[in-house]
Formats: C-alpha cells, sequence, structure tokens
C-alpha cells in the first residue's frame, strides 16, 4: 500500500511502482491553447490533458498533456511536455532521487504505458 | 506593471478594485458559483490577517491578484477541500501558506482569455511575487487549490512544485492541490 509523506509526494521505488495498475481519471481536449509562439507553433493542432490514479487511498495521481498527430487517416496521441505527479522515486536504501530523475522515469515509463486508447475513447464521446 | 502587496488595510482603496476584479474574473468570466453581491468578490477567508498580491499594469489597473492565508488559521483547502489532500490532515504551521484566488487576467490586452491566463508573463510575475512575499512572511512553502491550468505555469515556468493528490472535478470545474516549493 502507498504511503503519503508530509510533504504531500508518495514515495516508493520504480520497481514498486511498476507492480501498481493506473486506471484512467479525466480526459479532455484543451479550450483554449496557450498562446502558440515560436518556430513550428502551429494553432490547428489538437491538444489536451489525461490524468491516471492508481487504486485507494492516497492515490498515486500522474498527469500530463498531449497532442494529436495522424498518419496514414489516422489518429495518434503523443505525451507532450512532462507529467505532473505526487510521485517520488526512491533508490532501495529509500533515498530520494529527486524530483528532476523522478519525472525522466515516468517520462520513459510512458513510453510503455498504453494510455492513447482511453484517452483517445473518452475525447471521442 | 508593478507588483504590490499588503493585508486590505495597507493596501487601502486597492483592495477594494482587487474584490471588483475578482468578480471579473472568477464569476463573469470562469462562470465560478461565488457569493459575491456588489460586483465584489470576497468570502470569509478574506481577513484582516490575509495578504493580498497585486499586479498593475502602467495605467494603475489592477490586472492580477493573489491571496495569501497562513495555514496557522482556517483556510480554503482546509475547510472547503480537504478532499483534494488524498487523505491527509491539512497543515498547521507557520512555514506553510496558501496561497487562493491567483488570476492573472489583463483586461486592457487584446490576446487575453481566462482559459489561458495561467501562460501569461503577469502570471509568472504575479506567482514569483506571491513566493517573495510568503516567504517574507517565513513560509518556506505554499499549498494551492487552483484550476488545473495551473500546472502547466508551473512545470513550463520552472517552479518547484509538486501535486498534493488526483484532481478532481468540482461545479464543473478540473481542480488541485499543490504544493509549491518557497526556498530561501
Amino acid at each position: 500500500m502507498a504511503i503519503l509523506s508530509r510533504d504531500g509526494y508518495i514515495r516508493l521505488t520504480f520497481e514498486s511502482f511498476q507492480q501498481l495498475e493506473m486506471v484512467h481519471l479525466f480526459s479532455g481536449i484543451d479550450e483554449d491553447r496557450p498562446i502558440a509562439s515560436g518556430v513550428g507553433a502551429n494553432s490547428s493542432t489538437i491538444t489536451g490533458y489525461t490524468e491516471w490514479v492508481s487504486h485507494g487511498t492516497p492515490a498515486i495521481s500522474i498527469g500530463w498533456d498531449w497532442e494529436v498527430t495522424g498518419a496514414q487517416g489516422k489518429a495518434r496521441l503523443i505525451q507532450t511536455g512532462t507529467p505532473g505527479s505526487n510521485l517520488m522515486f526512491v533508490d532501495q536504501h529509500g533515498q530520494d532521487l529527486g524530483p528532476a530523475q523522478t519525472t525522466a522515469m515516468l517520462v520513459d515509463w510512458l513510453n510503455t504505458f498504453h494510455w492513447q486508447t482511453e484517452t483517445l475513447s473518452t475525447i471521442s464521446r | 506593471m508593478n507588483i504590490i502587496s499588503g493585508t486590505a488595510d495597507s493596501l487601502l482603496g486597492t483592495y477594494r478594485q482587487v474584490a471588483a476584479y475578482r468578480h471579473k474574473v472568477f464569476v463573469e468570466n470562469l462562470g465560478w458559483d461565488l457569493h459575491a453581491p456588489d460586483g465584489l468578490e470576497q468570502d470569509q477567508f478574506d481577513r484582516p490577517d490575509t495578504v493580498y498580491v497585486v499586479a498593475r499594469d502602467d495605467e494603475g489597473e489592477v490586472c492580477g491578484c493573489a491571496r495569501l492565508l497562513p495555514t496557522t488559521h482556517p483556510y480554503l483547502l482546509s475547510e472547503v477541500f480537504p478532499q483534494l489532500l488524498n487523505g491527509a490532515i491539512p497543515p498547521n504551521s507557520p512555514e506553510i501558506w496558501e496561497l487562493s484566488r491567483f488570476a492573472a487576467l489583463d483586461f486592457n490586452s487584446p490576446n487575453q482569455s481566462p482559459l489561458r491566463q495561467m501562460s501569461s508573463d503577469i502570471a509568472i510575475d504575479l506567482l514569483q511575487g506571491a513566493i517573495d512575499c510568503a516567504s517574507k512572511h517565513g513560509a518556506k512553502r505554499l499549498i494551492t487549490v487552483s484550476p488545473l491550468g495551473i500546472e502547466r505555469l508551473l512545470r513550463n515556468a520552472g517552479f518547484k512544485a509538486h501535486r498534493a493528490g488526483p484532481p478532481m472535478r468540482v461545479d464543473g470545474h478540473l481542480i488541485f492541490a499543490s504544493l509549491i516549493e518557497v526556498g530561501e
């Protein structure tokens, strides 16, 4: 069972996290995107967010942004930016790996986690 | 733009402008169901000890605001939204202050909208102003209840912050609690 620290983090090893089931909470399309800027900014891109949680309380919470890309007439969602969460990964001695490394490991995990089908299904309703 | 801070008494007439600005942002534009008679948005947490951080444009018009409350007295998250804390007891510490009613919508700018205000330069400067102000009052950390969109501001602008629990939908709006490091 996940334990909540006084600073709001849930601390666990990456290996323990991988054993947990994450379930879909909310997904949606951005109603009004942030002002586009910079080379390659495309105001017609469809973007949104998705939120996932573990079972029970306290719950692990992870959310990230996505955008739609299309290839061969098929829509595909890709994660953008960096995820937000209440997770702090620790090493085998219980030492914090830090926010930056935790986020980097979450991004790697997202590349293996199948979130697109559920998210696409939710926003298509 | 300049940023000022203080209690309602010390801000003199600016406090009334802040209450009117909050009405315009939260009630008229975002559609929050708040008690706001006379076009002024105020609640039980607008007390003599409440500290306000206010952004004003070059004409002196309010273009952003934030509210700071010590967690040693009742505050929004402890009294109204404790369910956002993921089962934790609401903090009660002079080193943790609550940030609420954060808005950075410049009504004199043609490109502004309430849903993308969190990506503006005003929002970043105002949040940094709120962090600096809280630090002067002894805060080491801020706790907030905010629209989920503010997490993008925190992440993109490089603030040290993490969520306190999962977001929830309240009156049709996705909100969440987060903790922001104040630092030295």
